[in-house]
């Protein structure tokens, strides 16, 4: 009976993208755009944070480290909760008239993935640290000169992990749903519409929104993986 | 002569590690060679001459001048080091070469002239657009060397340029550190005997992170005054 549904969800998803269904493209156009504008977020953050951790040596570098790994697996439902909860119109940031907009659902996808920008940057920049930076030190470099070309030498990295961040996002239903609630038109995106088609018991169209949705996911990943070929 | 070193009681250690004690010697233009087994402390000596560490111990005066923390960089802007695991840039030749002019304010179009033409010196035209990292070990070292000696350097500062290259390569990087050496002075740890004794003048033997014997390169190899040396030299422990 299962592969009987997937088989259905196959043919559903080919149907829905070769229409053209509109429904459909308005809502993988807004999941794109909210994860667009919370990874632009994530990144105008976490990539220089994560710069400065892995080029300069502080004391505590270590537990700052750690924070941000273990923030990797932050759950989704709890953050969303959170965020819910500060955006709420009692809560402190109620003011702001943000819950169940879009705009909600990019900030909890920004602060989810922060950490992981954050945690690969620094990676990415102490990866190539040591050796580099006596290179270019020995070449007559500034301070600055060696941090720039030590993250010159780590942007093939960093990319990966913005695009690795992307895809938590895309992918992510907790944030969405507690801040977003899946209004139609207007919050609704790929992930919260799966889980609504689910309870609906529609699974072929569940089926054929994730074949769209790991569609999208698998393209980034493909793209990753050709940077991780060139580096 | 005025030296153009001068190391008083300098001292290096990385935590409990001590990799150099108490030396005091003076290096003026003469091209020197620095002796010794691995693990010796040549590397060591090499990075606090380069202005790649400040001694923990002791003092380093370059051209009469005080090396301090405030002061590397401008040391580095004439001091230049070449490393005994090459290292690259993710990029091409050209780009590898011009790095420390660029960022010494030169334009591009310059840069690329003045590469170019160390390069050639190099024999090595028609690398300029390869990707550096990827060229055979030899290529990779005279690569290396161009990109040191395209700042025109005071001082060059040579670890075992030589160590794991066939010898064409070995025979070039010693006529254009022969060379260098009639404009700069160059400072080369090997254990390559034939090189020492063809490039230098002036030789220090260290052996566990101790000076055990200085002199001019010919005596110290033909008549060396210590034990220490004489067993070292025969290639013994």
């Amino acid at each position: 009976m299962s592969m009987g549904i997937i088989w259905e969800g196959l043919q559903q998803a080919v149907q829905l993208i070769a229409s053209g269904d509109p429904e459909l493209v308005e809502i993988t156009l807004r999941s794109l755009q909210v994860s667009f504008y919370a990874i632009l977020m994530a990144s105008a953050v976490g990539v220089p944070l994560g710069a400065a951790i892995g080029l300069r040596e502080f004391r505590g570098k270590r537990l700052v480290k750690t924070i941000f790994t273990t923030l990797i697996g932050m759950p989704t439902v709890a953050l969303g909760l959170i965020l819910y909860l500060l955006l709420s119109r009692s809560g402190p940031l109620g003011f702001l008239q943000l819950l169940y907009t879009v705009q909600a659902i990019s900030i909890g996808q920004a602060l989810l993935v922060i950490p992981i920008i954050v945690s690969f940057t620094t990676s990415a920049v102490e990866a190539r640290d040591v050796r580099l930076r006596d290179l270019a030190r020995t070449l007559g470099a500034s301070e600055l000169d060696t941090s720039i070309a030590i993250l010159r030498e780590a942007s093939n990295a960093i990319v990966v992990a913005v695009v690795a961040a992307f895809n938590r996002a895309f992918a992510e239903l907790g944030i969405a749903l507690m801040v977003g609630l899946n209004i139609r038109g207007l919050t609704r995106v790929l992930t919260t519409h799966i889980a609504l088609q689910h309870e609906a018991g529609e699974l072929g169209l569940s089926i054929a929104l994730s074949i769209i949705l790991m569609a999208i996911v698998f393209t980034l990943n493909g793209l990753v993986n050709v940077l991780r070929r060139e580096e | 002569m005025r030296s153009i070193y001068e190391l008083d009681d300098v001292s290096k250690s990385y935590g409990k590690l001590v990799a150099l004690e108490g030396l005091t010697f003076n290096i003026e233009g003469a091209p020197t060679a620095v002796l010794g087994y691995s693990g010796a402390g040549k590397t060591t000596l090499l990075r606090l001459l380069a202005g790649l560490e400040t001694p923990s111990a002791g003092m380093i005066r370059f051209k009469g001048a005080k090396v301090t923390e405030k002061n590397l960089r401008s040391l580095r802007r004439v001091v230049t080091m070449l490393f005994q695991d090459t290292l690259f840039f993710n990029q091409s030749v050209l780009e590898n070469v011009t790095y420390g002019l660029r960022i010494r304010g030169v334009g591009k179009e310059e840069a690329a002239r003045r590469a170019r033409e160390t390069l050639a010196s190099l024999r090595l035209e028609g690398f300029e657009n390869r990707k550096a990292a990827k060229l055979s070990g030899g290529e990779q070292q005279r690569v290396a060397l161009a990109r040191a000696l395209v700042l025109e350097p005071e001082v060059l500062l040579l670890d075992e340029p030589t160590a794991n290259l066939d010898p064409a390569n070995a025979t070039v990087i010693g006529e254009v550190i022969q060379e260098f050496a009639k404009k700069g002075l160059v400072i080369i740890s090997t254990h390559d005997f034939l090189h020492v004794r063809r490039l230098t003048k002036w030789a220090v033997y260290l052996e566990k992170g101790r000076v055990v014997e200085t002199g001019e390169t010919r005596d110290l190899l033909d008549n060396p005054k210590d034990e220490r040396t004489r067993r070292f030299l025969n290639g013994l422990f």
